[in-house]
C-alpha cells in the first residue's frame, strides 16, 4: 500500500526546515563575514569608495607584495606537481621496492602542523641551522627558497592524493593494450598514463596553487623579509590596527584564488577520464629496470629527506640549544620561556575536539540535505558550504572579527569564534566526503526503509547513519587535526588567557626559543597521530581514513 | 600461424593457476578456452600473450619458442574484457596506435585506419572518443585496434561478457566472419558455454588449470567424457547409477532398472546423462524405452518450447519438450518420463562438478 499523502508532507515541511537551518549558519558563518570584508574594503566616510584599491595599486610596496605571491605561488605549484607525479606514478603504476614507506611519507605532512616544515628547515639552513651553521656558510634559507621549499613539503598530499588515486584507478589493461601494440615503456608512459592524468594534473596545479597563494605559516617564519598578502593583512590587523587595507588586501588575495577555485571545478571537473569499466584490473605491469632503479632512488630520496625533516622536531626538542650546544636535555619541555607552559596545546585540544564533533554532525547534516532531500536552492547550499576552499585563513580571520565583535552575535573573546572558524573554514572538504559516502549508498535502502514506514528521521538515524560511520570518524579526524594545527584564521581570533598551541610554536621561533617551539610541537605531532591510532582502534582499521586537503 | 602450448605451469604464490596445460591451436583456427571463474583460461590467454610468464612449459609460434618474447614484440592482436581504449584519443588515433608505433608512413597509416573501420563497420565514427560510443561500438575499435597491425594471432579476453544479450549475438557472428575472411589464428576466453559452442571451430573445457575436454561443439555437447564436462556444457540430467549388468547394459538407479549403452567390463558406480530434450513425456508404448515416473512441478515458457521441472524419486528433471505439445500438462499431477537407451551417455563418476 502506497504511504498516505500526510506522509510526504511532514517530510517537505521537516527537510525544508533543516535545509533552512543549514542555509542561515553557512550565510552567518560563511558569507556574512565575507561580506564584511568586502564592504569594509569599498567603505568611505562618504559612501562606497574605491580608494583603498588606489592606494594599494599606487604603493610600489604593496603591489610588490601581491607580484611576491604569484612568484613564489607559480614556483612553488610547478614543483610540487611534478615531485607528487614523479612519487604517485612510482607508487601506484611501478614495482619499486619500499612503495608503503614513500606513500606514506609523501602524506604525513596531512597530519603535522603546516610549518612544522619551516622549522625543520630552519633547524637545518638557518642561520644557527645544521648545515649552514656546521660548513661555515655565510647564507641562509629564509626568503623565497625558503618558502618554497617549506611548501613543497607541505603541500604535497592533495596533489599526491590526487594523482596517485588517478594513476592508481587506471585499468592496467590499458597499459597493456599499449605494450600489446608494440609500445615500449617510454612510449605507453608518455602516450597513455600521463595523457590520462592530465586534468589531474591541472586540478593538482590549481589546488596547491590556492594553498601556495593563502599560505600563511610558512612565510612567517621562513619568509624573512619576503612579504606575501597573506603576513602583510596579519601586520596589518595585528600591528597597526588597519582593517580597511586588511580588508582591501583579503580581497585581492581572493580574487586568484577564487579564479583558479572555479577553474578547478567548472573546467577541469568535467574533463576527468573514467578507465574503471567491467572487467578493470589493477595489476601492475612489471618496471623495465632502466625506469625501475631511477625511479626508487628519487622516491626513497624523497621519503627518507622528509623522514629526517620530520624527525628534527622532536630531535630539536632534546637538544639544549641548536648550533652551540648540542647536549641533549627535556629543559625545552618546561616550557620555562613562556608564562603560559604547555597550556596552549591543551587549548588546542578542546578546540579540535568541538570542532570535531561539531564540524562533523553538521557536515554530515548537510551533505544529507544536499545529496539526498535535494530542497529548491540546494545549489546554493552547496556553493556556500564549498566556497570557503577558496579563502585564505586570513580571509576568514578578519571577516569573523569584523562580523562577530558586535552584537547579536558577539563572539570575539569566546572559544566559539575558534571552533565556528575552524568548522567552516574546513567545511568544504569534509562536506564533500559525506556527499562521496552518500553517493555510495543505494537510495534504494532508504526507499525501502521508508516504504516500510519509516519516517525520515528514522530513515536517517536508523539507516543512513550506519552506513557512514566510518565517514563520519574519518570527517571527525580531519576536524580535529585542523583544530590541533591550524594556525592563519585562528591566530587572529585567540584572546588573552586562551592561546593555541600551533600559534604559541609561532611565538616561540619569534622570541628565539626553536627548542621550545620544537617541543611543543613534538606534543602536537604526538597528539595528533596517537588521536588517530586510537580512533582506528576503536572504530577498527581502515574505516577512519585521513581526508585530503 | 600455429600457437602450441607444451606443459605449459603458471603459479600465483600458493596457487596453481595453470597445471601442465598442452594444447595445439591450428592455422586459422578458433579455439575457445571455456570453464568456470579461477580455471586458468584468461591466465593461459596472458601468457600466449606475453603478459604472464611460464613457470614451465613451453609457447610456440609456429615452431619457434616465444616463452622470452616480450609482448611488444609477438605481434599478437588482443582485446581486453574491459576493451581498454585510450580514453584520450578517438577512434582513429586507438586503431592507429599500434601503426603510429611501428612507424608506419602516414599515407599507409590511413589507408589501413579506413580498412579496418570499412571491416568494422565504424564509417563515420573515426573522430568520437571512447566515452562518446556505445558498448557494441567500443567493443568494434578494440577489434580494429588489434587487427590494425596484421598480428598473426587474435586473442580475445571474454570480449562480448560486458554487452547486452541481443548485441551479443550479433557481434559474435561478426567476430567469426571477421576472423574467418582473415583467416587469423585465434583464442577466444569466455566462461559462456553457449557462447563458446557457437562460435568456435574446437572448444577447449577447463577445470583447475587442466584442460578436461577438448573437441569440436557437437563432440562436446553429444558425447561429454566427464561429468563435469556434461554438467558445464548445455544441462543435463545427472544420474548416478550403479551398473547391475554390463553385459545387458542394465543399470540401478534409485531402485530403477535402466537400459544404457554400458561399455563391455563396466562395473561399480557410473554416471548417467541424459539432455532434456532427449526426453519425452506420454505413455507412448515402444519397448525399447526406458520409463520414469515422476510428478510435474514447474513449466517454464521458453518460446519454442517449454522446460518442464519432474520430480522423480525426489530428484528434479529437467524436460524440453515442444510448446504445442505442453498445453495438457498440469502442475502437480503425475506423469510418465521415457527415453531411448542410445540417448543416454554414461560417464566414470568423477570428482563433483564445480557449479
Amino acid at each position: 500500500m502506497a504511504p498516505p499523502p500526510w506522509c510526504y508532507c511532514t517530510n517537505v515541511t521537516s527537510s525544508t526546515r533543516t535545509a533552512g537551518g543549514v542555509l542561515v549558519l553557512l550565510v552567518t558563518f560563511v558569507l556574512w563575514p565575507v561580506l564584511k570584508v568586502l564592504w569594509l574594503s569599498v567603505a568611505g566616510a562618504a559612501g562606497l569608495t574605491l580608494a583603498n584599491y588606489e592606494a594599494f595599486f599606487s604603493s610600489s610596496r604593496l603591489a610588490r607584495i601581491l607580484v611576491n605571491s604569484l612568484a613564489v605561488a607559480t614556483v612553488s605549484t610547478a614543483l610540487t606537481v611534478l615531485i607528487a607525479l614523479v612519487l604517485a606514478y612510482a607508487v601506484t603504476r611501478t614495482t619499486i621496492p619500499g612503495k608503503r614507506f614513500v606513500s606514506l611519507m609523501a602524506l604525513l605532512p596531512l597530519i603535522s602542523p603546516p610549518f612544522l616544515v619551516s622549522l625543520a628547515f630552519i633547524l637545518l639552513f638557518g642561520r644557527n641551522g645544521l648545515v649552514t651553521h656546521g660548513l661555515g656558510l655565510d647564507w641562509s634559507i629564509y626568503g623565497f627558497t625558503g618558502i618554497v621549499v617549506a611548501q613543497i613539503f607541505t603541500f604535497l598530499p592533495p596533489a599526491y592524493i590526487l594523482l596517485a588515486n588517478v594513476l592508481g584507478n587506471m585499468d592496467a589493461a590499458l597499459e597493456e593494450a599499449a605494450e600489446n601494440l608494440g609500445a615500449g615503456p617510454l612510449t605507453t608512459l608518455r602516450r597513455v598514463t600521463l595523457s590520462l592524468a592530465r586534468p589531474g594534473l591541472a586540478s593538482a596545479a590549481l589546488i596547491v596553487f590556492i594553498l601556495c597563494m593563502t599560505d600563511f605559516g610558512n612565510p612567517i617564519l621562513i619568509g624573512g623579509r619576503y612579504n606575501v598578502p597573506a603576513t602583510e593583512i596579519y601586520s596589518q590587523v595585528i600591528g597597526m590596527n588597519d582593517f580597511a587595507s586588511a580588508s582591501t588586501m583579503s580581497v585581492i588575495l581572493i580574487v586568484p584564488c577564487l579564479l583558479a577555485y572555479v577553474l578547478n571545478t567548472y573546467w577541469v571537473g568535467s574533463r576527468s577520464y573514467v578507465t574503471v569499466t567491467a572487467g578493470a584490473r589493477a595489476a601492475v605491469r612489471p618496471t623495465p629496470p632502466a625506469l625501475r632503479w631511477p625511479l626508487t632512488v628519487v622516491a626513497a630520496g624523497f621519503a627518507l629527506f622528509t623522514a629526517v625533516i620530520y624527525a628534527l622536531i622532536p630531535l630539536g626538542s632534546l637538544v639544549r640549544l641548536w648550533g652551540s650546544d648540542w647536549s641533549l636535555s627535556l629543559k625545552h619541555y618546561t616550557f620555562a620561556s613562556t608564562a603560559e607552559g604547555p597550556w596552549p596545546i591543551w587549548n588546542s585540544v578542546k578546540l579540535a575536539v568541538l570542532a570535531g564533533l561539531i564540524g562533523t554532525v553538521l557536515a554530515l547534516l548537510t551533505a544529507y540535505v544536499i545529496e539526498r532531500k535535494r530542497p529548491p536552492g540546494a545549489r546554493v547550499l552547496e556553493s556556500l558550504g564549498l566556497l570557503p576552499a577558496a579563502l585564505p585563513g586570513t580571509v576568514i580571520g578578519v571577516g569573523y572579527i569584523l562580523a562577530f565583535n558586535v552584537p547579536p552575535l558577539l563572539l570575539t573573546g569566546t572559544v566559539w569564534i575558534l571552533v565556528t572558524s575552524v568548522v567552516f573554514w574546513k567545511f568544504p572538504v569534509a562536506v564533500l566526503a559525506a556527499i562521496n559516502a552518500l553517493k555510495q549508498i543505494d537510495p534504494a535502502v532508504e526507499e525501502a526503509a521508508v516504504s516500510l514506514g519509516a519516517g525520515s528521521v528514522r530513515t536517517f538515524v536508523r539507516v543512513v547513519l550506519p552506513l557512514l560511520t566510518g565517514t563520519a570518524f574519518s570527517i571527525f579526524v580531519y576536524f580535529f587535526i585542523n583544530g590541533m594545527v591550524t594556525v592563519s584564521a585562528v591566530i587572529f581570533l585567540i584572546f588573552p588567557g586562551f592561546n593555541l598551541g600551533s600559534v604559541a610554536i609561532l611565538n616561540q621561533v619569534e622570541n628565539g626559543y626553536p627548542g621550545v617551539a620544537c617541543a611543543l610541537g613534538t606534543l602536537i605531532l604526538v597528539i595528533v597521530i596517537g588521536a588517530v591510532l586510537l580512533l582506528r582502534a576503536l572504530v577498527g582499521g581502515d574505516r577512519v581514513a585521513i581526508l585530503k586537503v | 600461424m600455429r600457437i602450441s602450448l607444451r606443459g605449459l605451469t603458471k603459479r600465483f604464490g600458493a596457487a596453481l593457476a595453470v597445471d601442465g596445460l598442452s594444447l595445439d591451436v591450428r592455422p586459422g583456427e578458433l579455439v575457445s578456452l571455456v570453464g568456470g571463474s579461477g580455471c586458468g583460461k584468461t591466465t593461459t590467454l596472458r601468457m600466449i600473450a606475453g603478459f604472464e610468464r611460464p613457470d614451465a612449459g613451453q609457447i610456440l609460434f609456429d615452431d619457434r619458442v616465444v616463452n622470452g618474447v616480450p609482448p611488444r614484440r609477438r605481434n599478437v592482436g588482443i582485446v581486453f574484457q574491459s576493451y581498454a581504449l585510450f580514453p584520450t584519443m578517438t577512434v582513429a588515433d586507438n586503431i592507429a596506435f599500434g601503426l603510429r608505433v611501428a612507424h608506419w608512413p602516414e599515407p599507409k597509416l590511413r589507408a589501413r585506419v579506413a580498412e579496418m573501420v570499412a571491416l568494422t563497420h565504424l564509417g563515420g565514427l573515426e573522430g568520437r572518443y571512447a566515452n562518446q560510443l556505445s558498448g557494441g561500438q567500443q567493443q568494434r575499435v578494440a577489434l580494429a585496434r588489434a587487427l590494425a597491425r596484421r598480428p598473426e594471432v587474435l586473442l580475445l579476453d571474454e570480449p562480448l561478457s560486458a554487452l547486452d544479450a541481443k548485441i551479443r549475438l550479433r557481434l559474435r557472428g561478426e567476430l567469426r566472419r571477421i576472423q574467418q575472411d582473415l583467416g587469423i589464428t585465434a583464442v577466444y576466453v569466455t566462461h559462456d558455454q553457449e557462447e563458446a559452442l557457437s562460435i568456435a571451430d574446437r572448444i577447449a573445457v577447463m577445470r583447475a588449470g587442466r584442460i578436461e575436454q577438448i573437441g569440436g561443439p557437437e563432440e562436446i555437447y553429444a558425447r561429454p567424457q566427464t561429468e563435469f564436462v556434461a554438467d558445464f556444457v548445455g544441462i543435463s540430467n545427472l544420474l548416478a547409477c550403479r551398473v547391475v549388468s554390463a553385459a545387458n547394459g542394465v543399470v540401478d538407479w534409485e531402485g530403477e532398472r535402466l537400459r544404457v549403452p554400458l561399455a563391455p567390463g563396466a562395473d561399480g558406480a557410473v554416471i548417467v546423462s541424459i539432455r532434456p530434450e532427449k526426453l519425452s513425456v506420454g505413455t507412448d508404448a515402444a519397448a525399447d524405452r526406458n520409463r520414469l515416473q515422476g510428478v510435474l512441478e514447474v513449466v517454464t515458457f521458453l518460446g519454442p518450447f517449454v522446460r518442464l521441472e519432474v520430480t522423480v524419486h525426489g530428484r528434479p528433471f529437467w524436460v524440453d519438450v515442444p510448446t504445442e505439445r505442453a498445453t495438457a500438462l498440469e502442475r502437480r499431477k503425475p506423469l510418465t518420463l521415457a527415453f531411448v537407451p542410445a540417448d543416454c551417455v554414461v560417464l566414470p563418476e568423477g570428482a563433483p562438478a564445480v557449479p
